[in-house]
């Protein structure tokens, strides 16, 4: 749980320093004389070549005033919704140099809170409110503390059905090709005595068959432009742990038996239009 | 040729009608795309250049969303007023302020300081009550100015009252708070919808949150005049002040339009998905038509067509299908994309009077562009199948 007063609130204040902050340091020691140790991450590692036991200079102002601290090994953070876009380089010091090298001793960005059970949220945010902090569940956190996602899966859901429904116009149309192109078979079949409900059988399941199949390499295809996506969005943002694209079993099985239901509804429409023929009429046109 | 091919393709008129459908679909989403390409830096370019300032510096090195600050900003504003062509020059805060009002609970609003000399300063508009005066504006007032937004959801007007704490060392209910009082309420150029903002003077700004002693600001804006003569004026700035970054007006859009909103990488992700959407609905509808047409097409030859005409009706049929897709796909995307401008203006902090989906003269020639080549491409191989067809080889395999 993170108490979050206000989320620009927390970006300003994360960003104020340009530095990173995570609770890890703090086990780092601290001696009055020699320069304090902190971590850097490997994206700072690269851009300065640095390396351990180096002396490297912070302030939180470009005119100074400096302090020096040493470089006492590499620790990539953790990955923060709220540290999406800002820069890939970070350092993790002691809380207490943050406060000595910006001034603003006592302040912290948000406040992370571990409950016994979680049922004590309600209780626990009431009393947080009374102190004029917003208490918020990790799910909370990450998805109104910057907004994006909810944004994106709104935007994701309107873009993934307006494609579903450009493929499903187009599968209508596929089966009304095949069905036309049949219709002499049809015919025949009929003229020899084969009822219309096998032949309606067979058409069902010959559009069973094609929407399993396309359903199969659509969701192949589409998990491989899933991680495609995926990987694009980590180098983009530099952060090899953030996925954009999430995999689960419940999307998988939706999709399958959308595709399914799309074929069936294909198919059922073309299996229409050959009730509607007369066979006369079919050897007639041909 | 046109005719034929246009005959050809309007033989099934349901199965065409749905093609077209499902290819517009399509088409309407590679519109969309190129819209949101570049729509929002466009969108944020015009709202900042609105405001006349062209000018903005941050400290060299920061990121211009980082909050960094500036020292001794009215200091540098002064020496930066005296240049040639500077017409003005300010510097701006922006702070986070916890205020409380009408017995309310605490609530959290984001604070513009500034200072300088200008009747309406270019980041608000004054809708009812009196601007700050000049000494409220140089000096540390009681006075403020709130936001539309704010002023509607909490029913307040100029002359009420607020108490404001003070948010140097972290919030604390236990600091006693400064009572202020609204002296106007206006429209703030980036005012998100119910955004909660407020302006009063740096001084207050940055008294409250304890940083007075280094007179600093987040940024300082620039007014040259006439326009003509940035370069020379961010020269001189460049020179005067080494540790300061200056940004004209697409500079600064580009540093904090791209890592906020991504859109551009979005887009071609999906300008790409859809483009191949367009590809395998018009290939696989082209390559079904040849082969069921191959007999009329071998008989067409047969009568004295040429393979070359035989591969331009099929072609001409795959950009016939693609013109039509984009006919009715481009003002359906066009109207789409008001939706979708919609959804993203939920993103929070973000300005009302910014879009994401601009219809621009380029977007639309990208995107007929974009059409144009993926249904010639996707009519090149059945085109050329159909060339290839032979009478006799078809009527062997009518045969068998």
């Amino acid at each position: 749980m993170a108490i979050k007063p206000k989320p620009l609130l927390i970006l300003i204040s994360l960003l104020f320093a340009q530095l990173l902050i995570l609770n890890s340091a703090s086990a780092a020691s601290v001696s009055s004389n020699s320069p304090h140790p902190i971590f850097i991450n490997q994206a700072l590692k690269a851009a300065l070549s640095l390396k351990k036991g180096d002396l490297i200079q912070l302030s939180p102002y470009p005119q100074g005033p400096w302090s020096a601290f040493k470089i006492a090994g590499y620790q990539e953070p953790r990955f923060q919704p709220l540290n999406l876009y800002y820069t890939n380089c970070a350092v993790t010091m002691n809380l207490s140099d943050l406060w000595k090298l910006t001034g603003k001793k006592g302040e912290a960005s948000f406040i992370t809170l571990k409950l016994k059970h979680k049922r004590e949220f309600k209780k626990v945010s009431e009393v947080m409110s009374l102190l004029g902090l917003h208490l918020e569940k990790p799910e909370q956190f990450a998805n109104q503390g910057i907004g994006l996602s909810r944004i994106f899966e709104r935007f994701a859901r309107v873009i993934a059905w307006l494609s579903f429904g450009a493929g499903t116009i187009f599968l209508f149309s596929l089966m009304i090709f095949k069905t036309e192109e049949e219709r002499k078979e049809m015919g025949y079949l009929q003229a020899i005595g084969i009822g219309k409900k096998t032949i309606a059988k067979l058409l069902l399941m010959d559009g069973l068959f094609l929407s399993l199949a396309g359903t199969g390499i659509g969701l192949i295809f589409g998990t491989l432009t899933g991680m495609a996506v995926n990987s694009i969005f980590q180098w983009y943002f530099h952060k090899p742990e953030m996925k954009f694209a999430v995999f689960s079993k419940s999307i998988y099985w939706n999709l399958l038996i959308l595709g399914i239901l799309t074929g069936i509804l294909a198919t059922l429409l073309s299996l229409a239009r050959i009730q509607i023929l007369k066979v006369a009429k079919l050897f007639e046109k041909s | 040729m046109i005719q034929l091919a246009f005959r050809s393709l309007v033989r099934h008129k349901s199965r065409l009608i749905l093609t077209i459908l499902a290819i517009s679909s399509s088409c309407a989403l590679v519109f969309d795309m190129f819209m949101l390409a570049n729509g929002f830096q466009k969108s944020l370019t015009s709202v900042l250049e609105n405001s006349g300032y062209q000018l903005r510096l941050i400290p060299k090195g920061a990121n211009p969303l980082s909050g960094s600050l500036i020292q001794q900003a009215n200091k540098i504003v002064q020496t930066i007023r005296k240049f040639p062509s500077v017409e003005n020059a300010f510097p701006l805060s922006l702070g986070i302020l916890p205020v409380s009002y009408q017995k309310g609970k605490v609530q959290f609003i984001e604070a513009f300081g500034f200072s300088g000399k200008f009747k309406n300063p270019p980041f608000y508009k004054i809708l009812s009550g009196e601007n700050l005066s000049e000494k409220a504006v140089s000096e540390k007032s009681n006075e403020i100015i709130i936001s539309r937004g704010f002023a509607r959801k909490e029913k307040l007007s100029p002359g009420d009252l607020v108490k404001i704490y003070p948010f140097s060392r972290g919030f604390s209910l236990i600091k006693k708070p400064k009572t202020f009082r609204i002296s106007a309420v206006a429209f703030f150029n980036l005012e998100g919808t119910g955004e909660k903002m407020a302006a009063l003077s740096l001084k207050t700004l940055e008294t409250l949150q304890g940083n007075l002693s280094r007179d600093p600001a987040n940024v300082i804006l620039v007014k040259v005049d006439p326009a003509e003569n940035i370069k020379e004026v961010s020269f001189l700035i460049k020179k005067r002040f080494p540790n300061l970054r200056i940004y004209n007006i697409p500079e600064f859009v580009d540093a904090i339009a791209k890592p906020v909103f991504p859109l551009d990488a979005v887009s071609l992700v999906m300008r790409v998905v859809a483009s191949c959407m367009v590809f395998l609905f018009l290939f696989i509808f082209l390559a079904l038509t040849v082969q069921e047409s191959k007999g009329e097409l071998a008989g067409l030859k047969s009568i004295g067509f040429q393979s070359t005409s035989c591969f331009l009706i099929v072609f001409l049929q795959g950009l016939l299908l693609t013109l039509s897709g984009t006919m009715i796909g481009i003002p359906f995307g066009y109207f789409l994309a008001q939706y979708l401008n919609h959804i993203f203006q939920g993103f929070p902090f973000v300005p009302e009077q910014l879009h994401f989906f601009i219809l621009t003269p380029s977007s639309l020639i990208f995107t007929l562009i974009t059409l144009f080549l993926v249904g010639s491409a996707a009519g090149f191989i059945p085109a050329f199948q159909a060339s290839r067809s032979n009478l006799l080889q078809i009527l062997h395999e009518e045969l068998e």
